[in-house]
């Protein structure tokens, strides 16, 4: 199942869009590679992007697997965001 | 030394042939395992045996002057995340300390115990790794996050959305299912991908159901089959998250989906989402499963799954595809009844009515 959530820095109230513009301006350089996934079940994979004007950002990963910054940016989010309708797969 | 301050060096360091690393070296971890007590010893030993879980080595305990824990004991630790994604989190209840206000503390407490005590009553197995692994959960991991894991090392339990989901911790097959991930791990090694994944998600399907059948003493045909039960938020339209039974009928709602498993491989999903498709796959194996169980009667945890048990830990490999897992339960059956019982052939019947050949 996929969960799809999205967050526009104008949703926000001003304190929290400060910390949103925060993270992403925190986000840490993607490794080319792929982390190699440990051993476990049922972790999420993570597909993140994050656009500012007509700059992008992407980074996919499993749980664990993601730098702190990125990590962060999806908890928040999360907590913050607007869910939208899951897909199969 | 704060005993905090010393277990945070024991899990940092190196050991350059395996890539881990300790400041603190291994013989003075032992020292302290074998003659510190209450809470040191017990985090002592577990920095012992998540440095051998990394090397593949099983039987920690064994090498310590002061021997094993007594066969059949449980160790489990509950640890508090508060709603961060530090793991484990905060200590907050130990084996035999009391009960907690917080339910999710209990229900993980409550039902990893049972999932322990299910694997040595029935199986005879000691833990996640056959030697008594200490059975580590975390709640409350991050805000509002819809999953429960396996880690590798421990269980990870989320409090869910409330709109879609509940708290994970609500379903004792759910436990059962990131319980078995580890016991997967230790056995077959199922490879988390394709066939070999849906496998392996099938296996913590089939045995999280059995955990929950064995605790209300259910037999094959009362059982619901129903992995997830209880775990959809009020007002969404389903039973769980997959039915073995019936794959493909336990949810149908406008804000969750429709449950995409299939139930025979002419509907077998061959995309790449989901590690490809080892959640939406394991459709087929669970229905396999559940024929063979209900075509076999009575317990389901004391023939059907002491097959598949036997599958998983003596015959399945790493890389196995669902026709593989055929022949190992076939063989497994054969093993444990004969080769023209009636368990082998059910066994058979129900691959061939999932369209595994």
């Amino acid at each position: 199942m996929t969960l799809r959530v999205t967050l526009a820095e104008g949703d926000l109230k001003p304190e929290e869009a400060q910390h949103l513009r925060r993270l992403a301006n925190a986000l840490e350089p993607i490794a080319a590679a792929p982390v190699a996934q440990s051993p476990g079940g049922d972790r999420f994979t993570y597909d993140i992007v994050v656009t500012a004007g007509a700059d992008t950002w992407q980074a996919s990963g499993a749980e664990g697997t993601l730098p702190p910054g990125w990590r962060a940016l999806v908890s928040f989010v999360t907590a913050h965001g607007q869910r939208q309708r899951p897909s199969p797969a | 030394m704060h005993p905090d301050d010393l277990m945070q060096q024991l899990h940092a360091g190196c050991d350059h042939d395996h890539g881990i690393c300790h400041i603190i070296p291994p013989h003075i971890v032992r020292h302290v395992a074998e003659t510190a007590s209450g809470e040191l010893r017990e985090r002592a030993l577990q920095s012992l045996a998540d440095a051998a879980q990394f090397r593949g080595v099983r039987t920690v305990m064994a090498t310590l002057a002061v021997g094993a824990l007594p066969a059949g004991e449980k160790r489990r630790t509950i640890y508090d995340a508060e709603t961060g994604t530090d793991l484990p989190g905060k200590l907050v209840r130990g084996e035999g300390d009391p009960a907690t206000s917080d339910v999710a503390v209990t229900e993980a407490y409550d039902s990893s115990g049972a999932v322990y005590d299910f694997y040595k009553k029935v199986y005879g197995r000691n833990s996640v790794d056959g030697s008594g692994l200490r059975l580590n959960s975390t709640v409350h991991y991050d805000v509002k996050f819809d999953n429960a894991f396996w880690d590798g090392r421990q269980m990870v339990y989320g409090d869910g959305d409330g709109t879609l989901f509940q708290r994970f911790t609500i379903s004792l097959d759910v436990i059962g299912h990131e319980l078995t991930h580890g016991i997967t791990q230790f056995e077959a090694g199922l490879v988390y991908q394709g066939e070999p994944g849906a496998l392996n998600e099938s296996m913590s399907d089939v045995f999280g159901s059995l955990v929950k059948q064995w605790k209300r003493k259910q037999k094959a045909d009362q059982a619901d089959w129903i992995i997830g039960e209880g775990l959809l938020a009020p007002g969404i339209k389903g039973k769980g998250l997959r039915s073995m039974s019936e794959p493909g009928t336990a949810y149908d709602d406008p804000q969750l989906g429709k449950d995409p498993q299939p139930a025979h491989m002419k509907n077998f999903y061959k995309g790449s989402a989901d590690n490809g498709g080892v959640h939406i796959n394991s459709g087929i194996p669970n229905r396999a499963f559940y024929l063979a169980a209900a075509a076999i009667g009575g317990f389901a945890w004391e023939k059907a799954g002491r097959i598949w048990y036997t599958a998983l830990c003596d015959w399945l490999k790493p890389r196995a595809t669902f026709h593989d897992a055929r022949l190992a339960t076939i063989g497994a059956a054969t093993e444990l009844y004969g080769k023209s019982a009636a368990e082998t052939k059910a066994v058979k019947a129900a691959w061939d009515k999932v369209g595994v050949k």
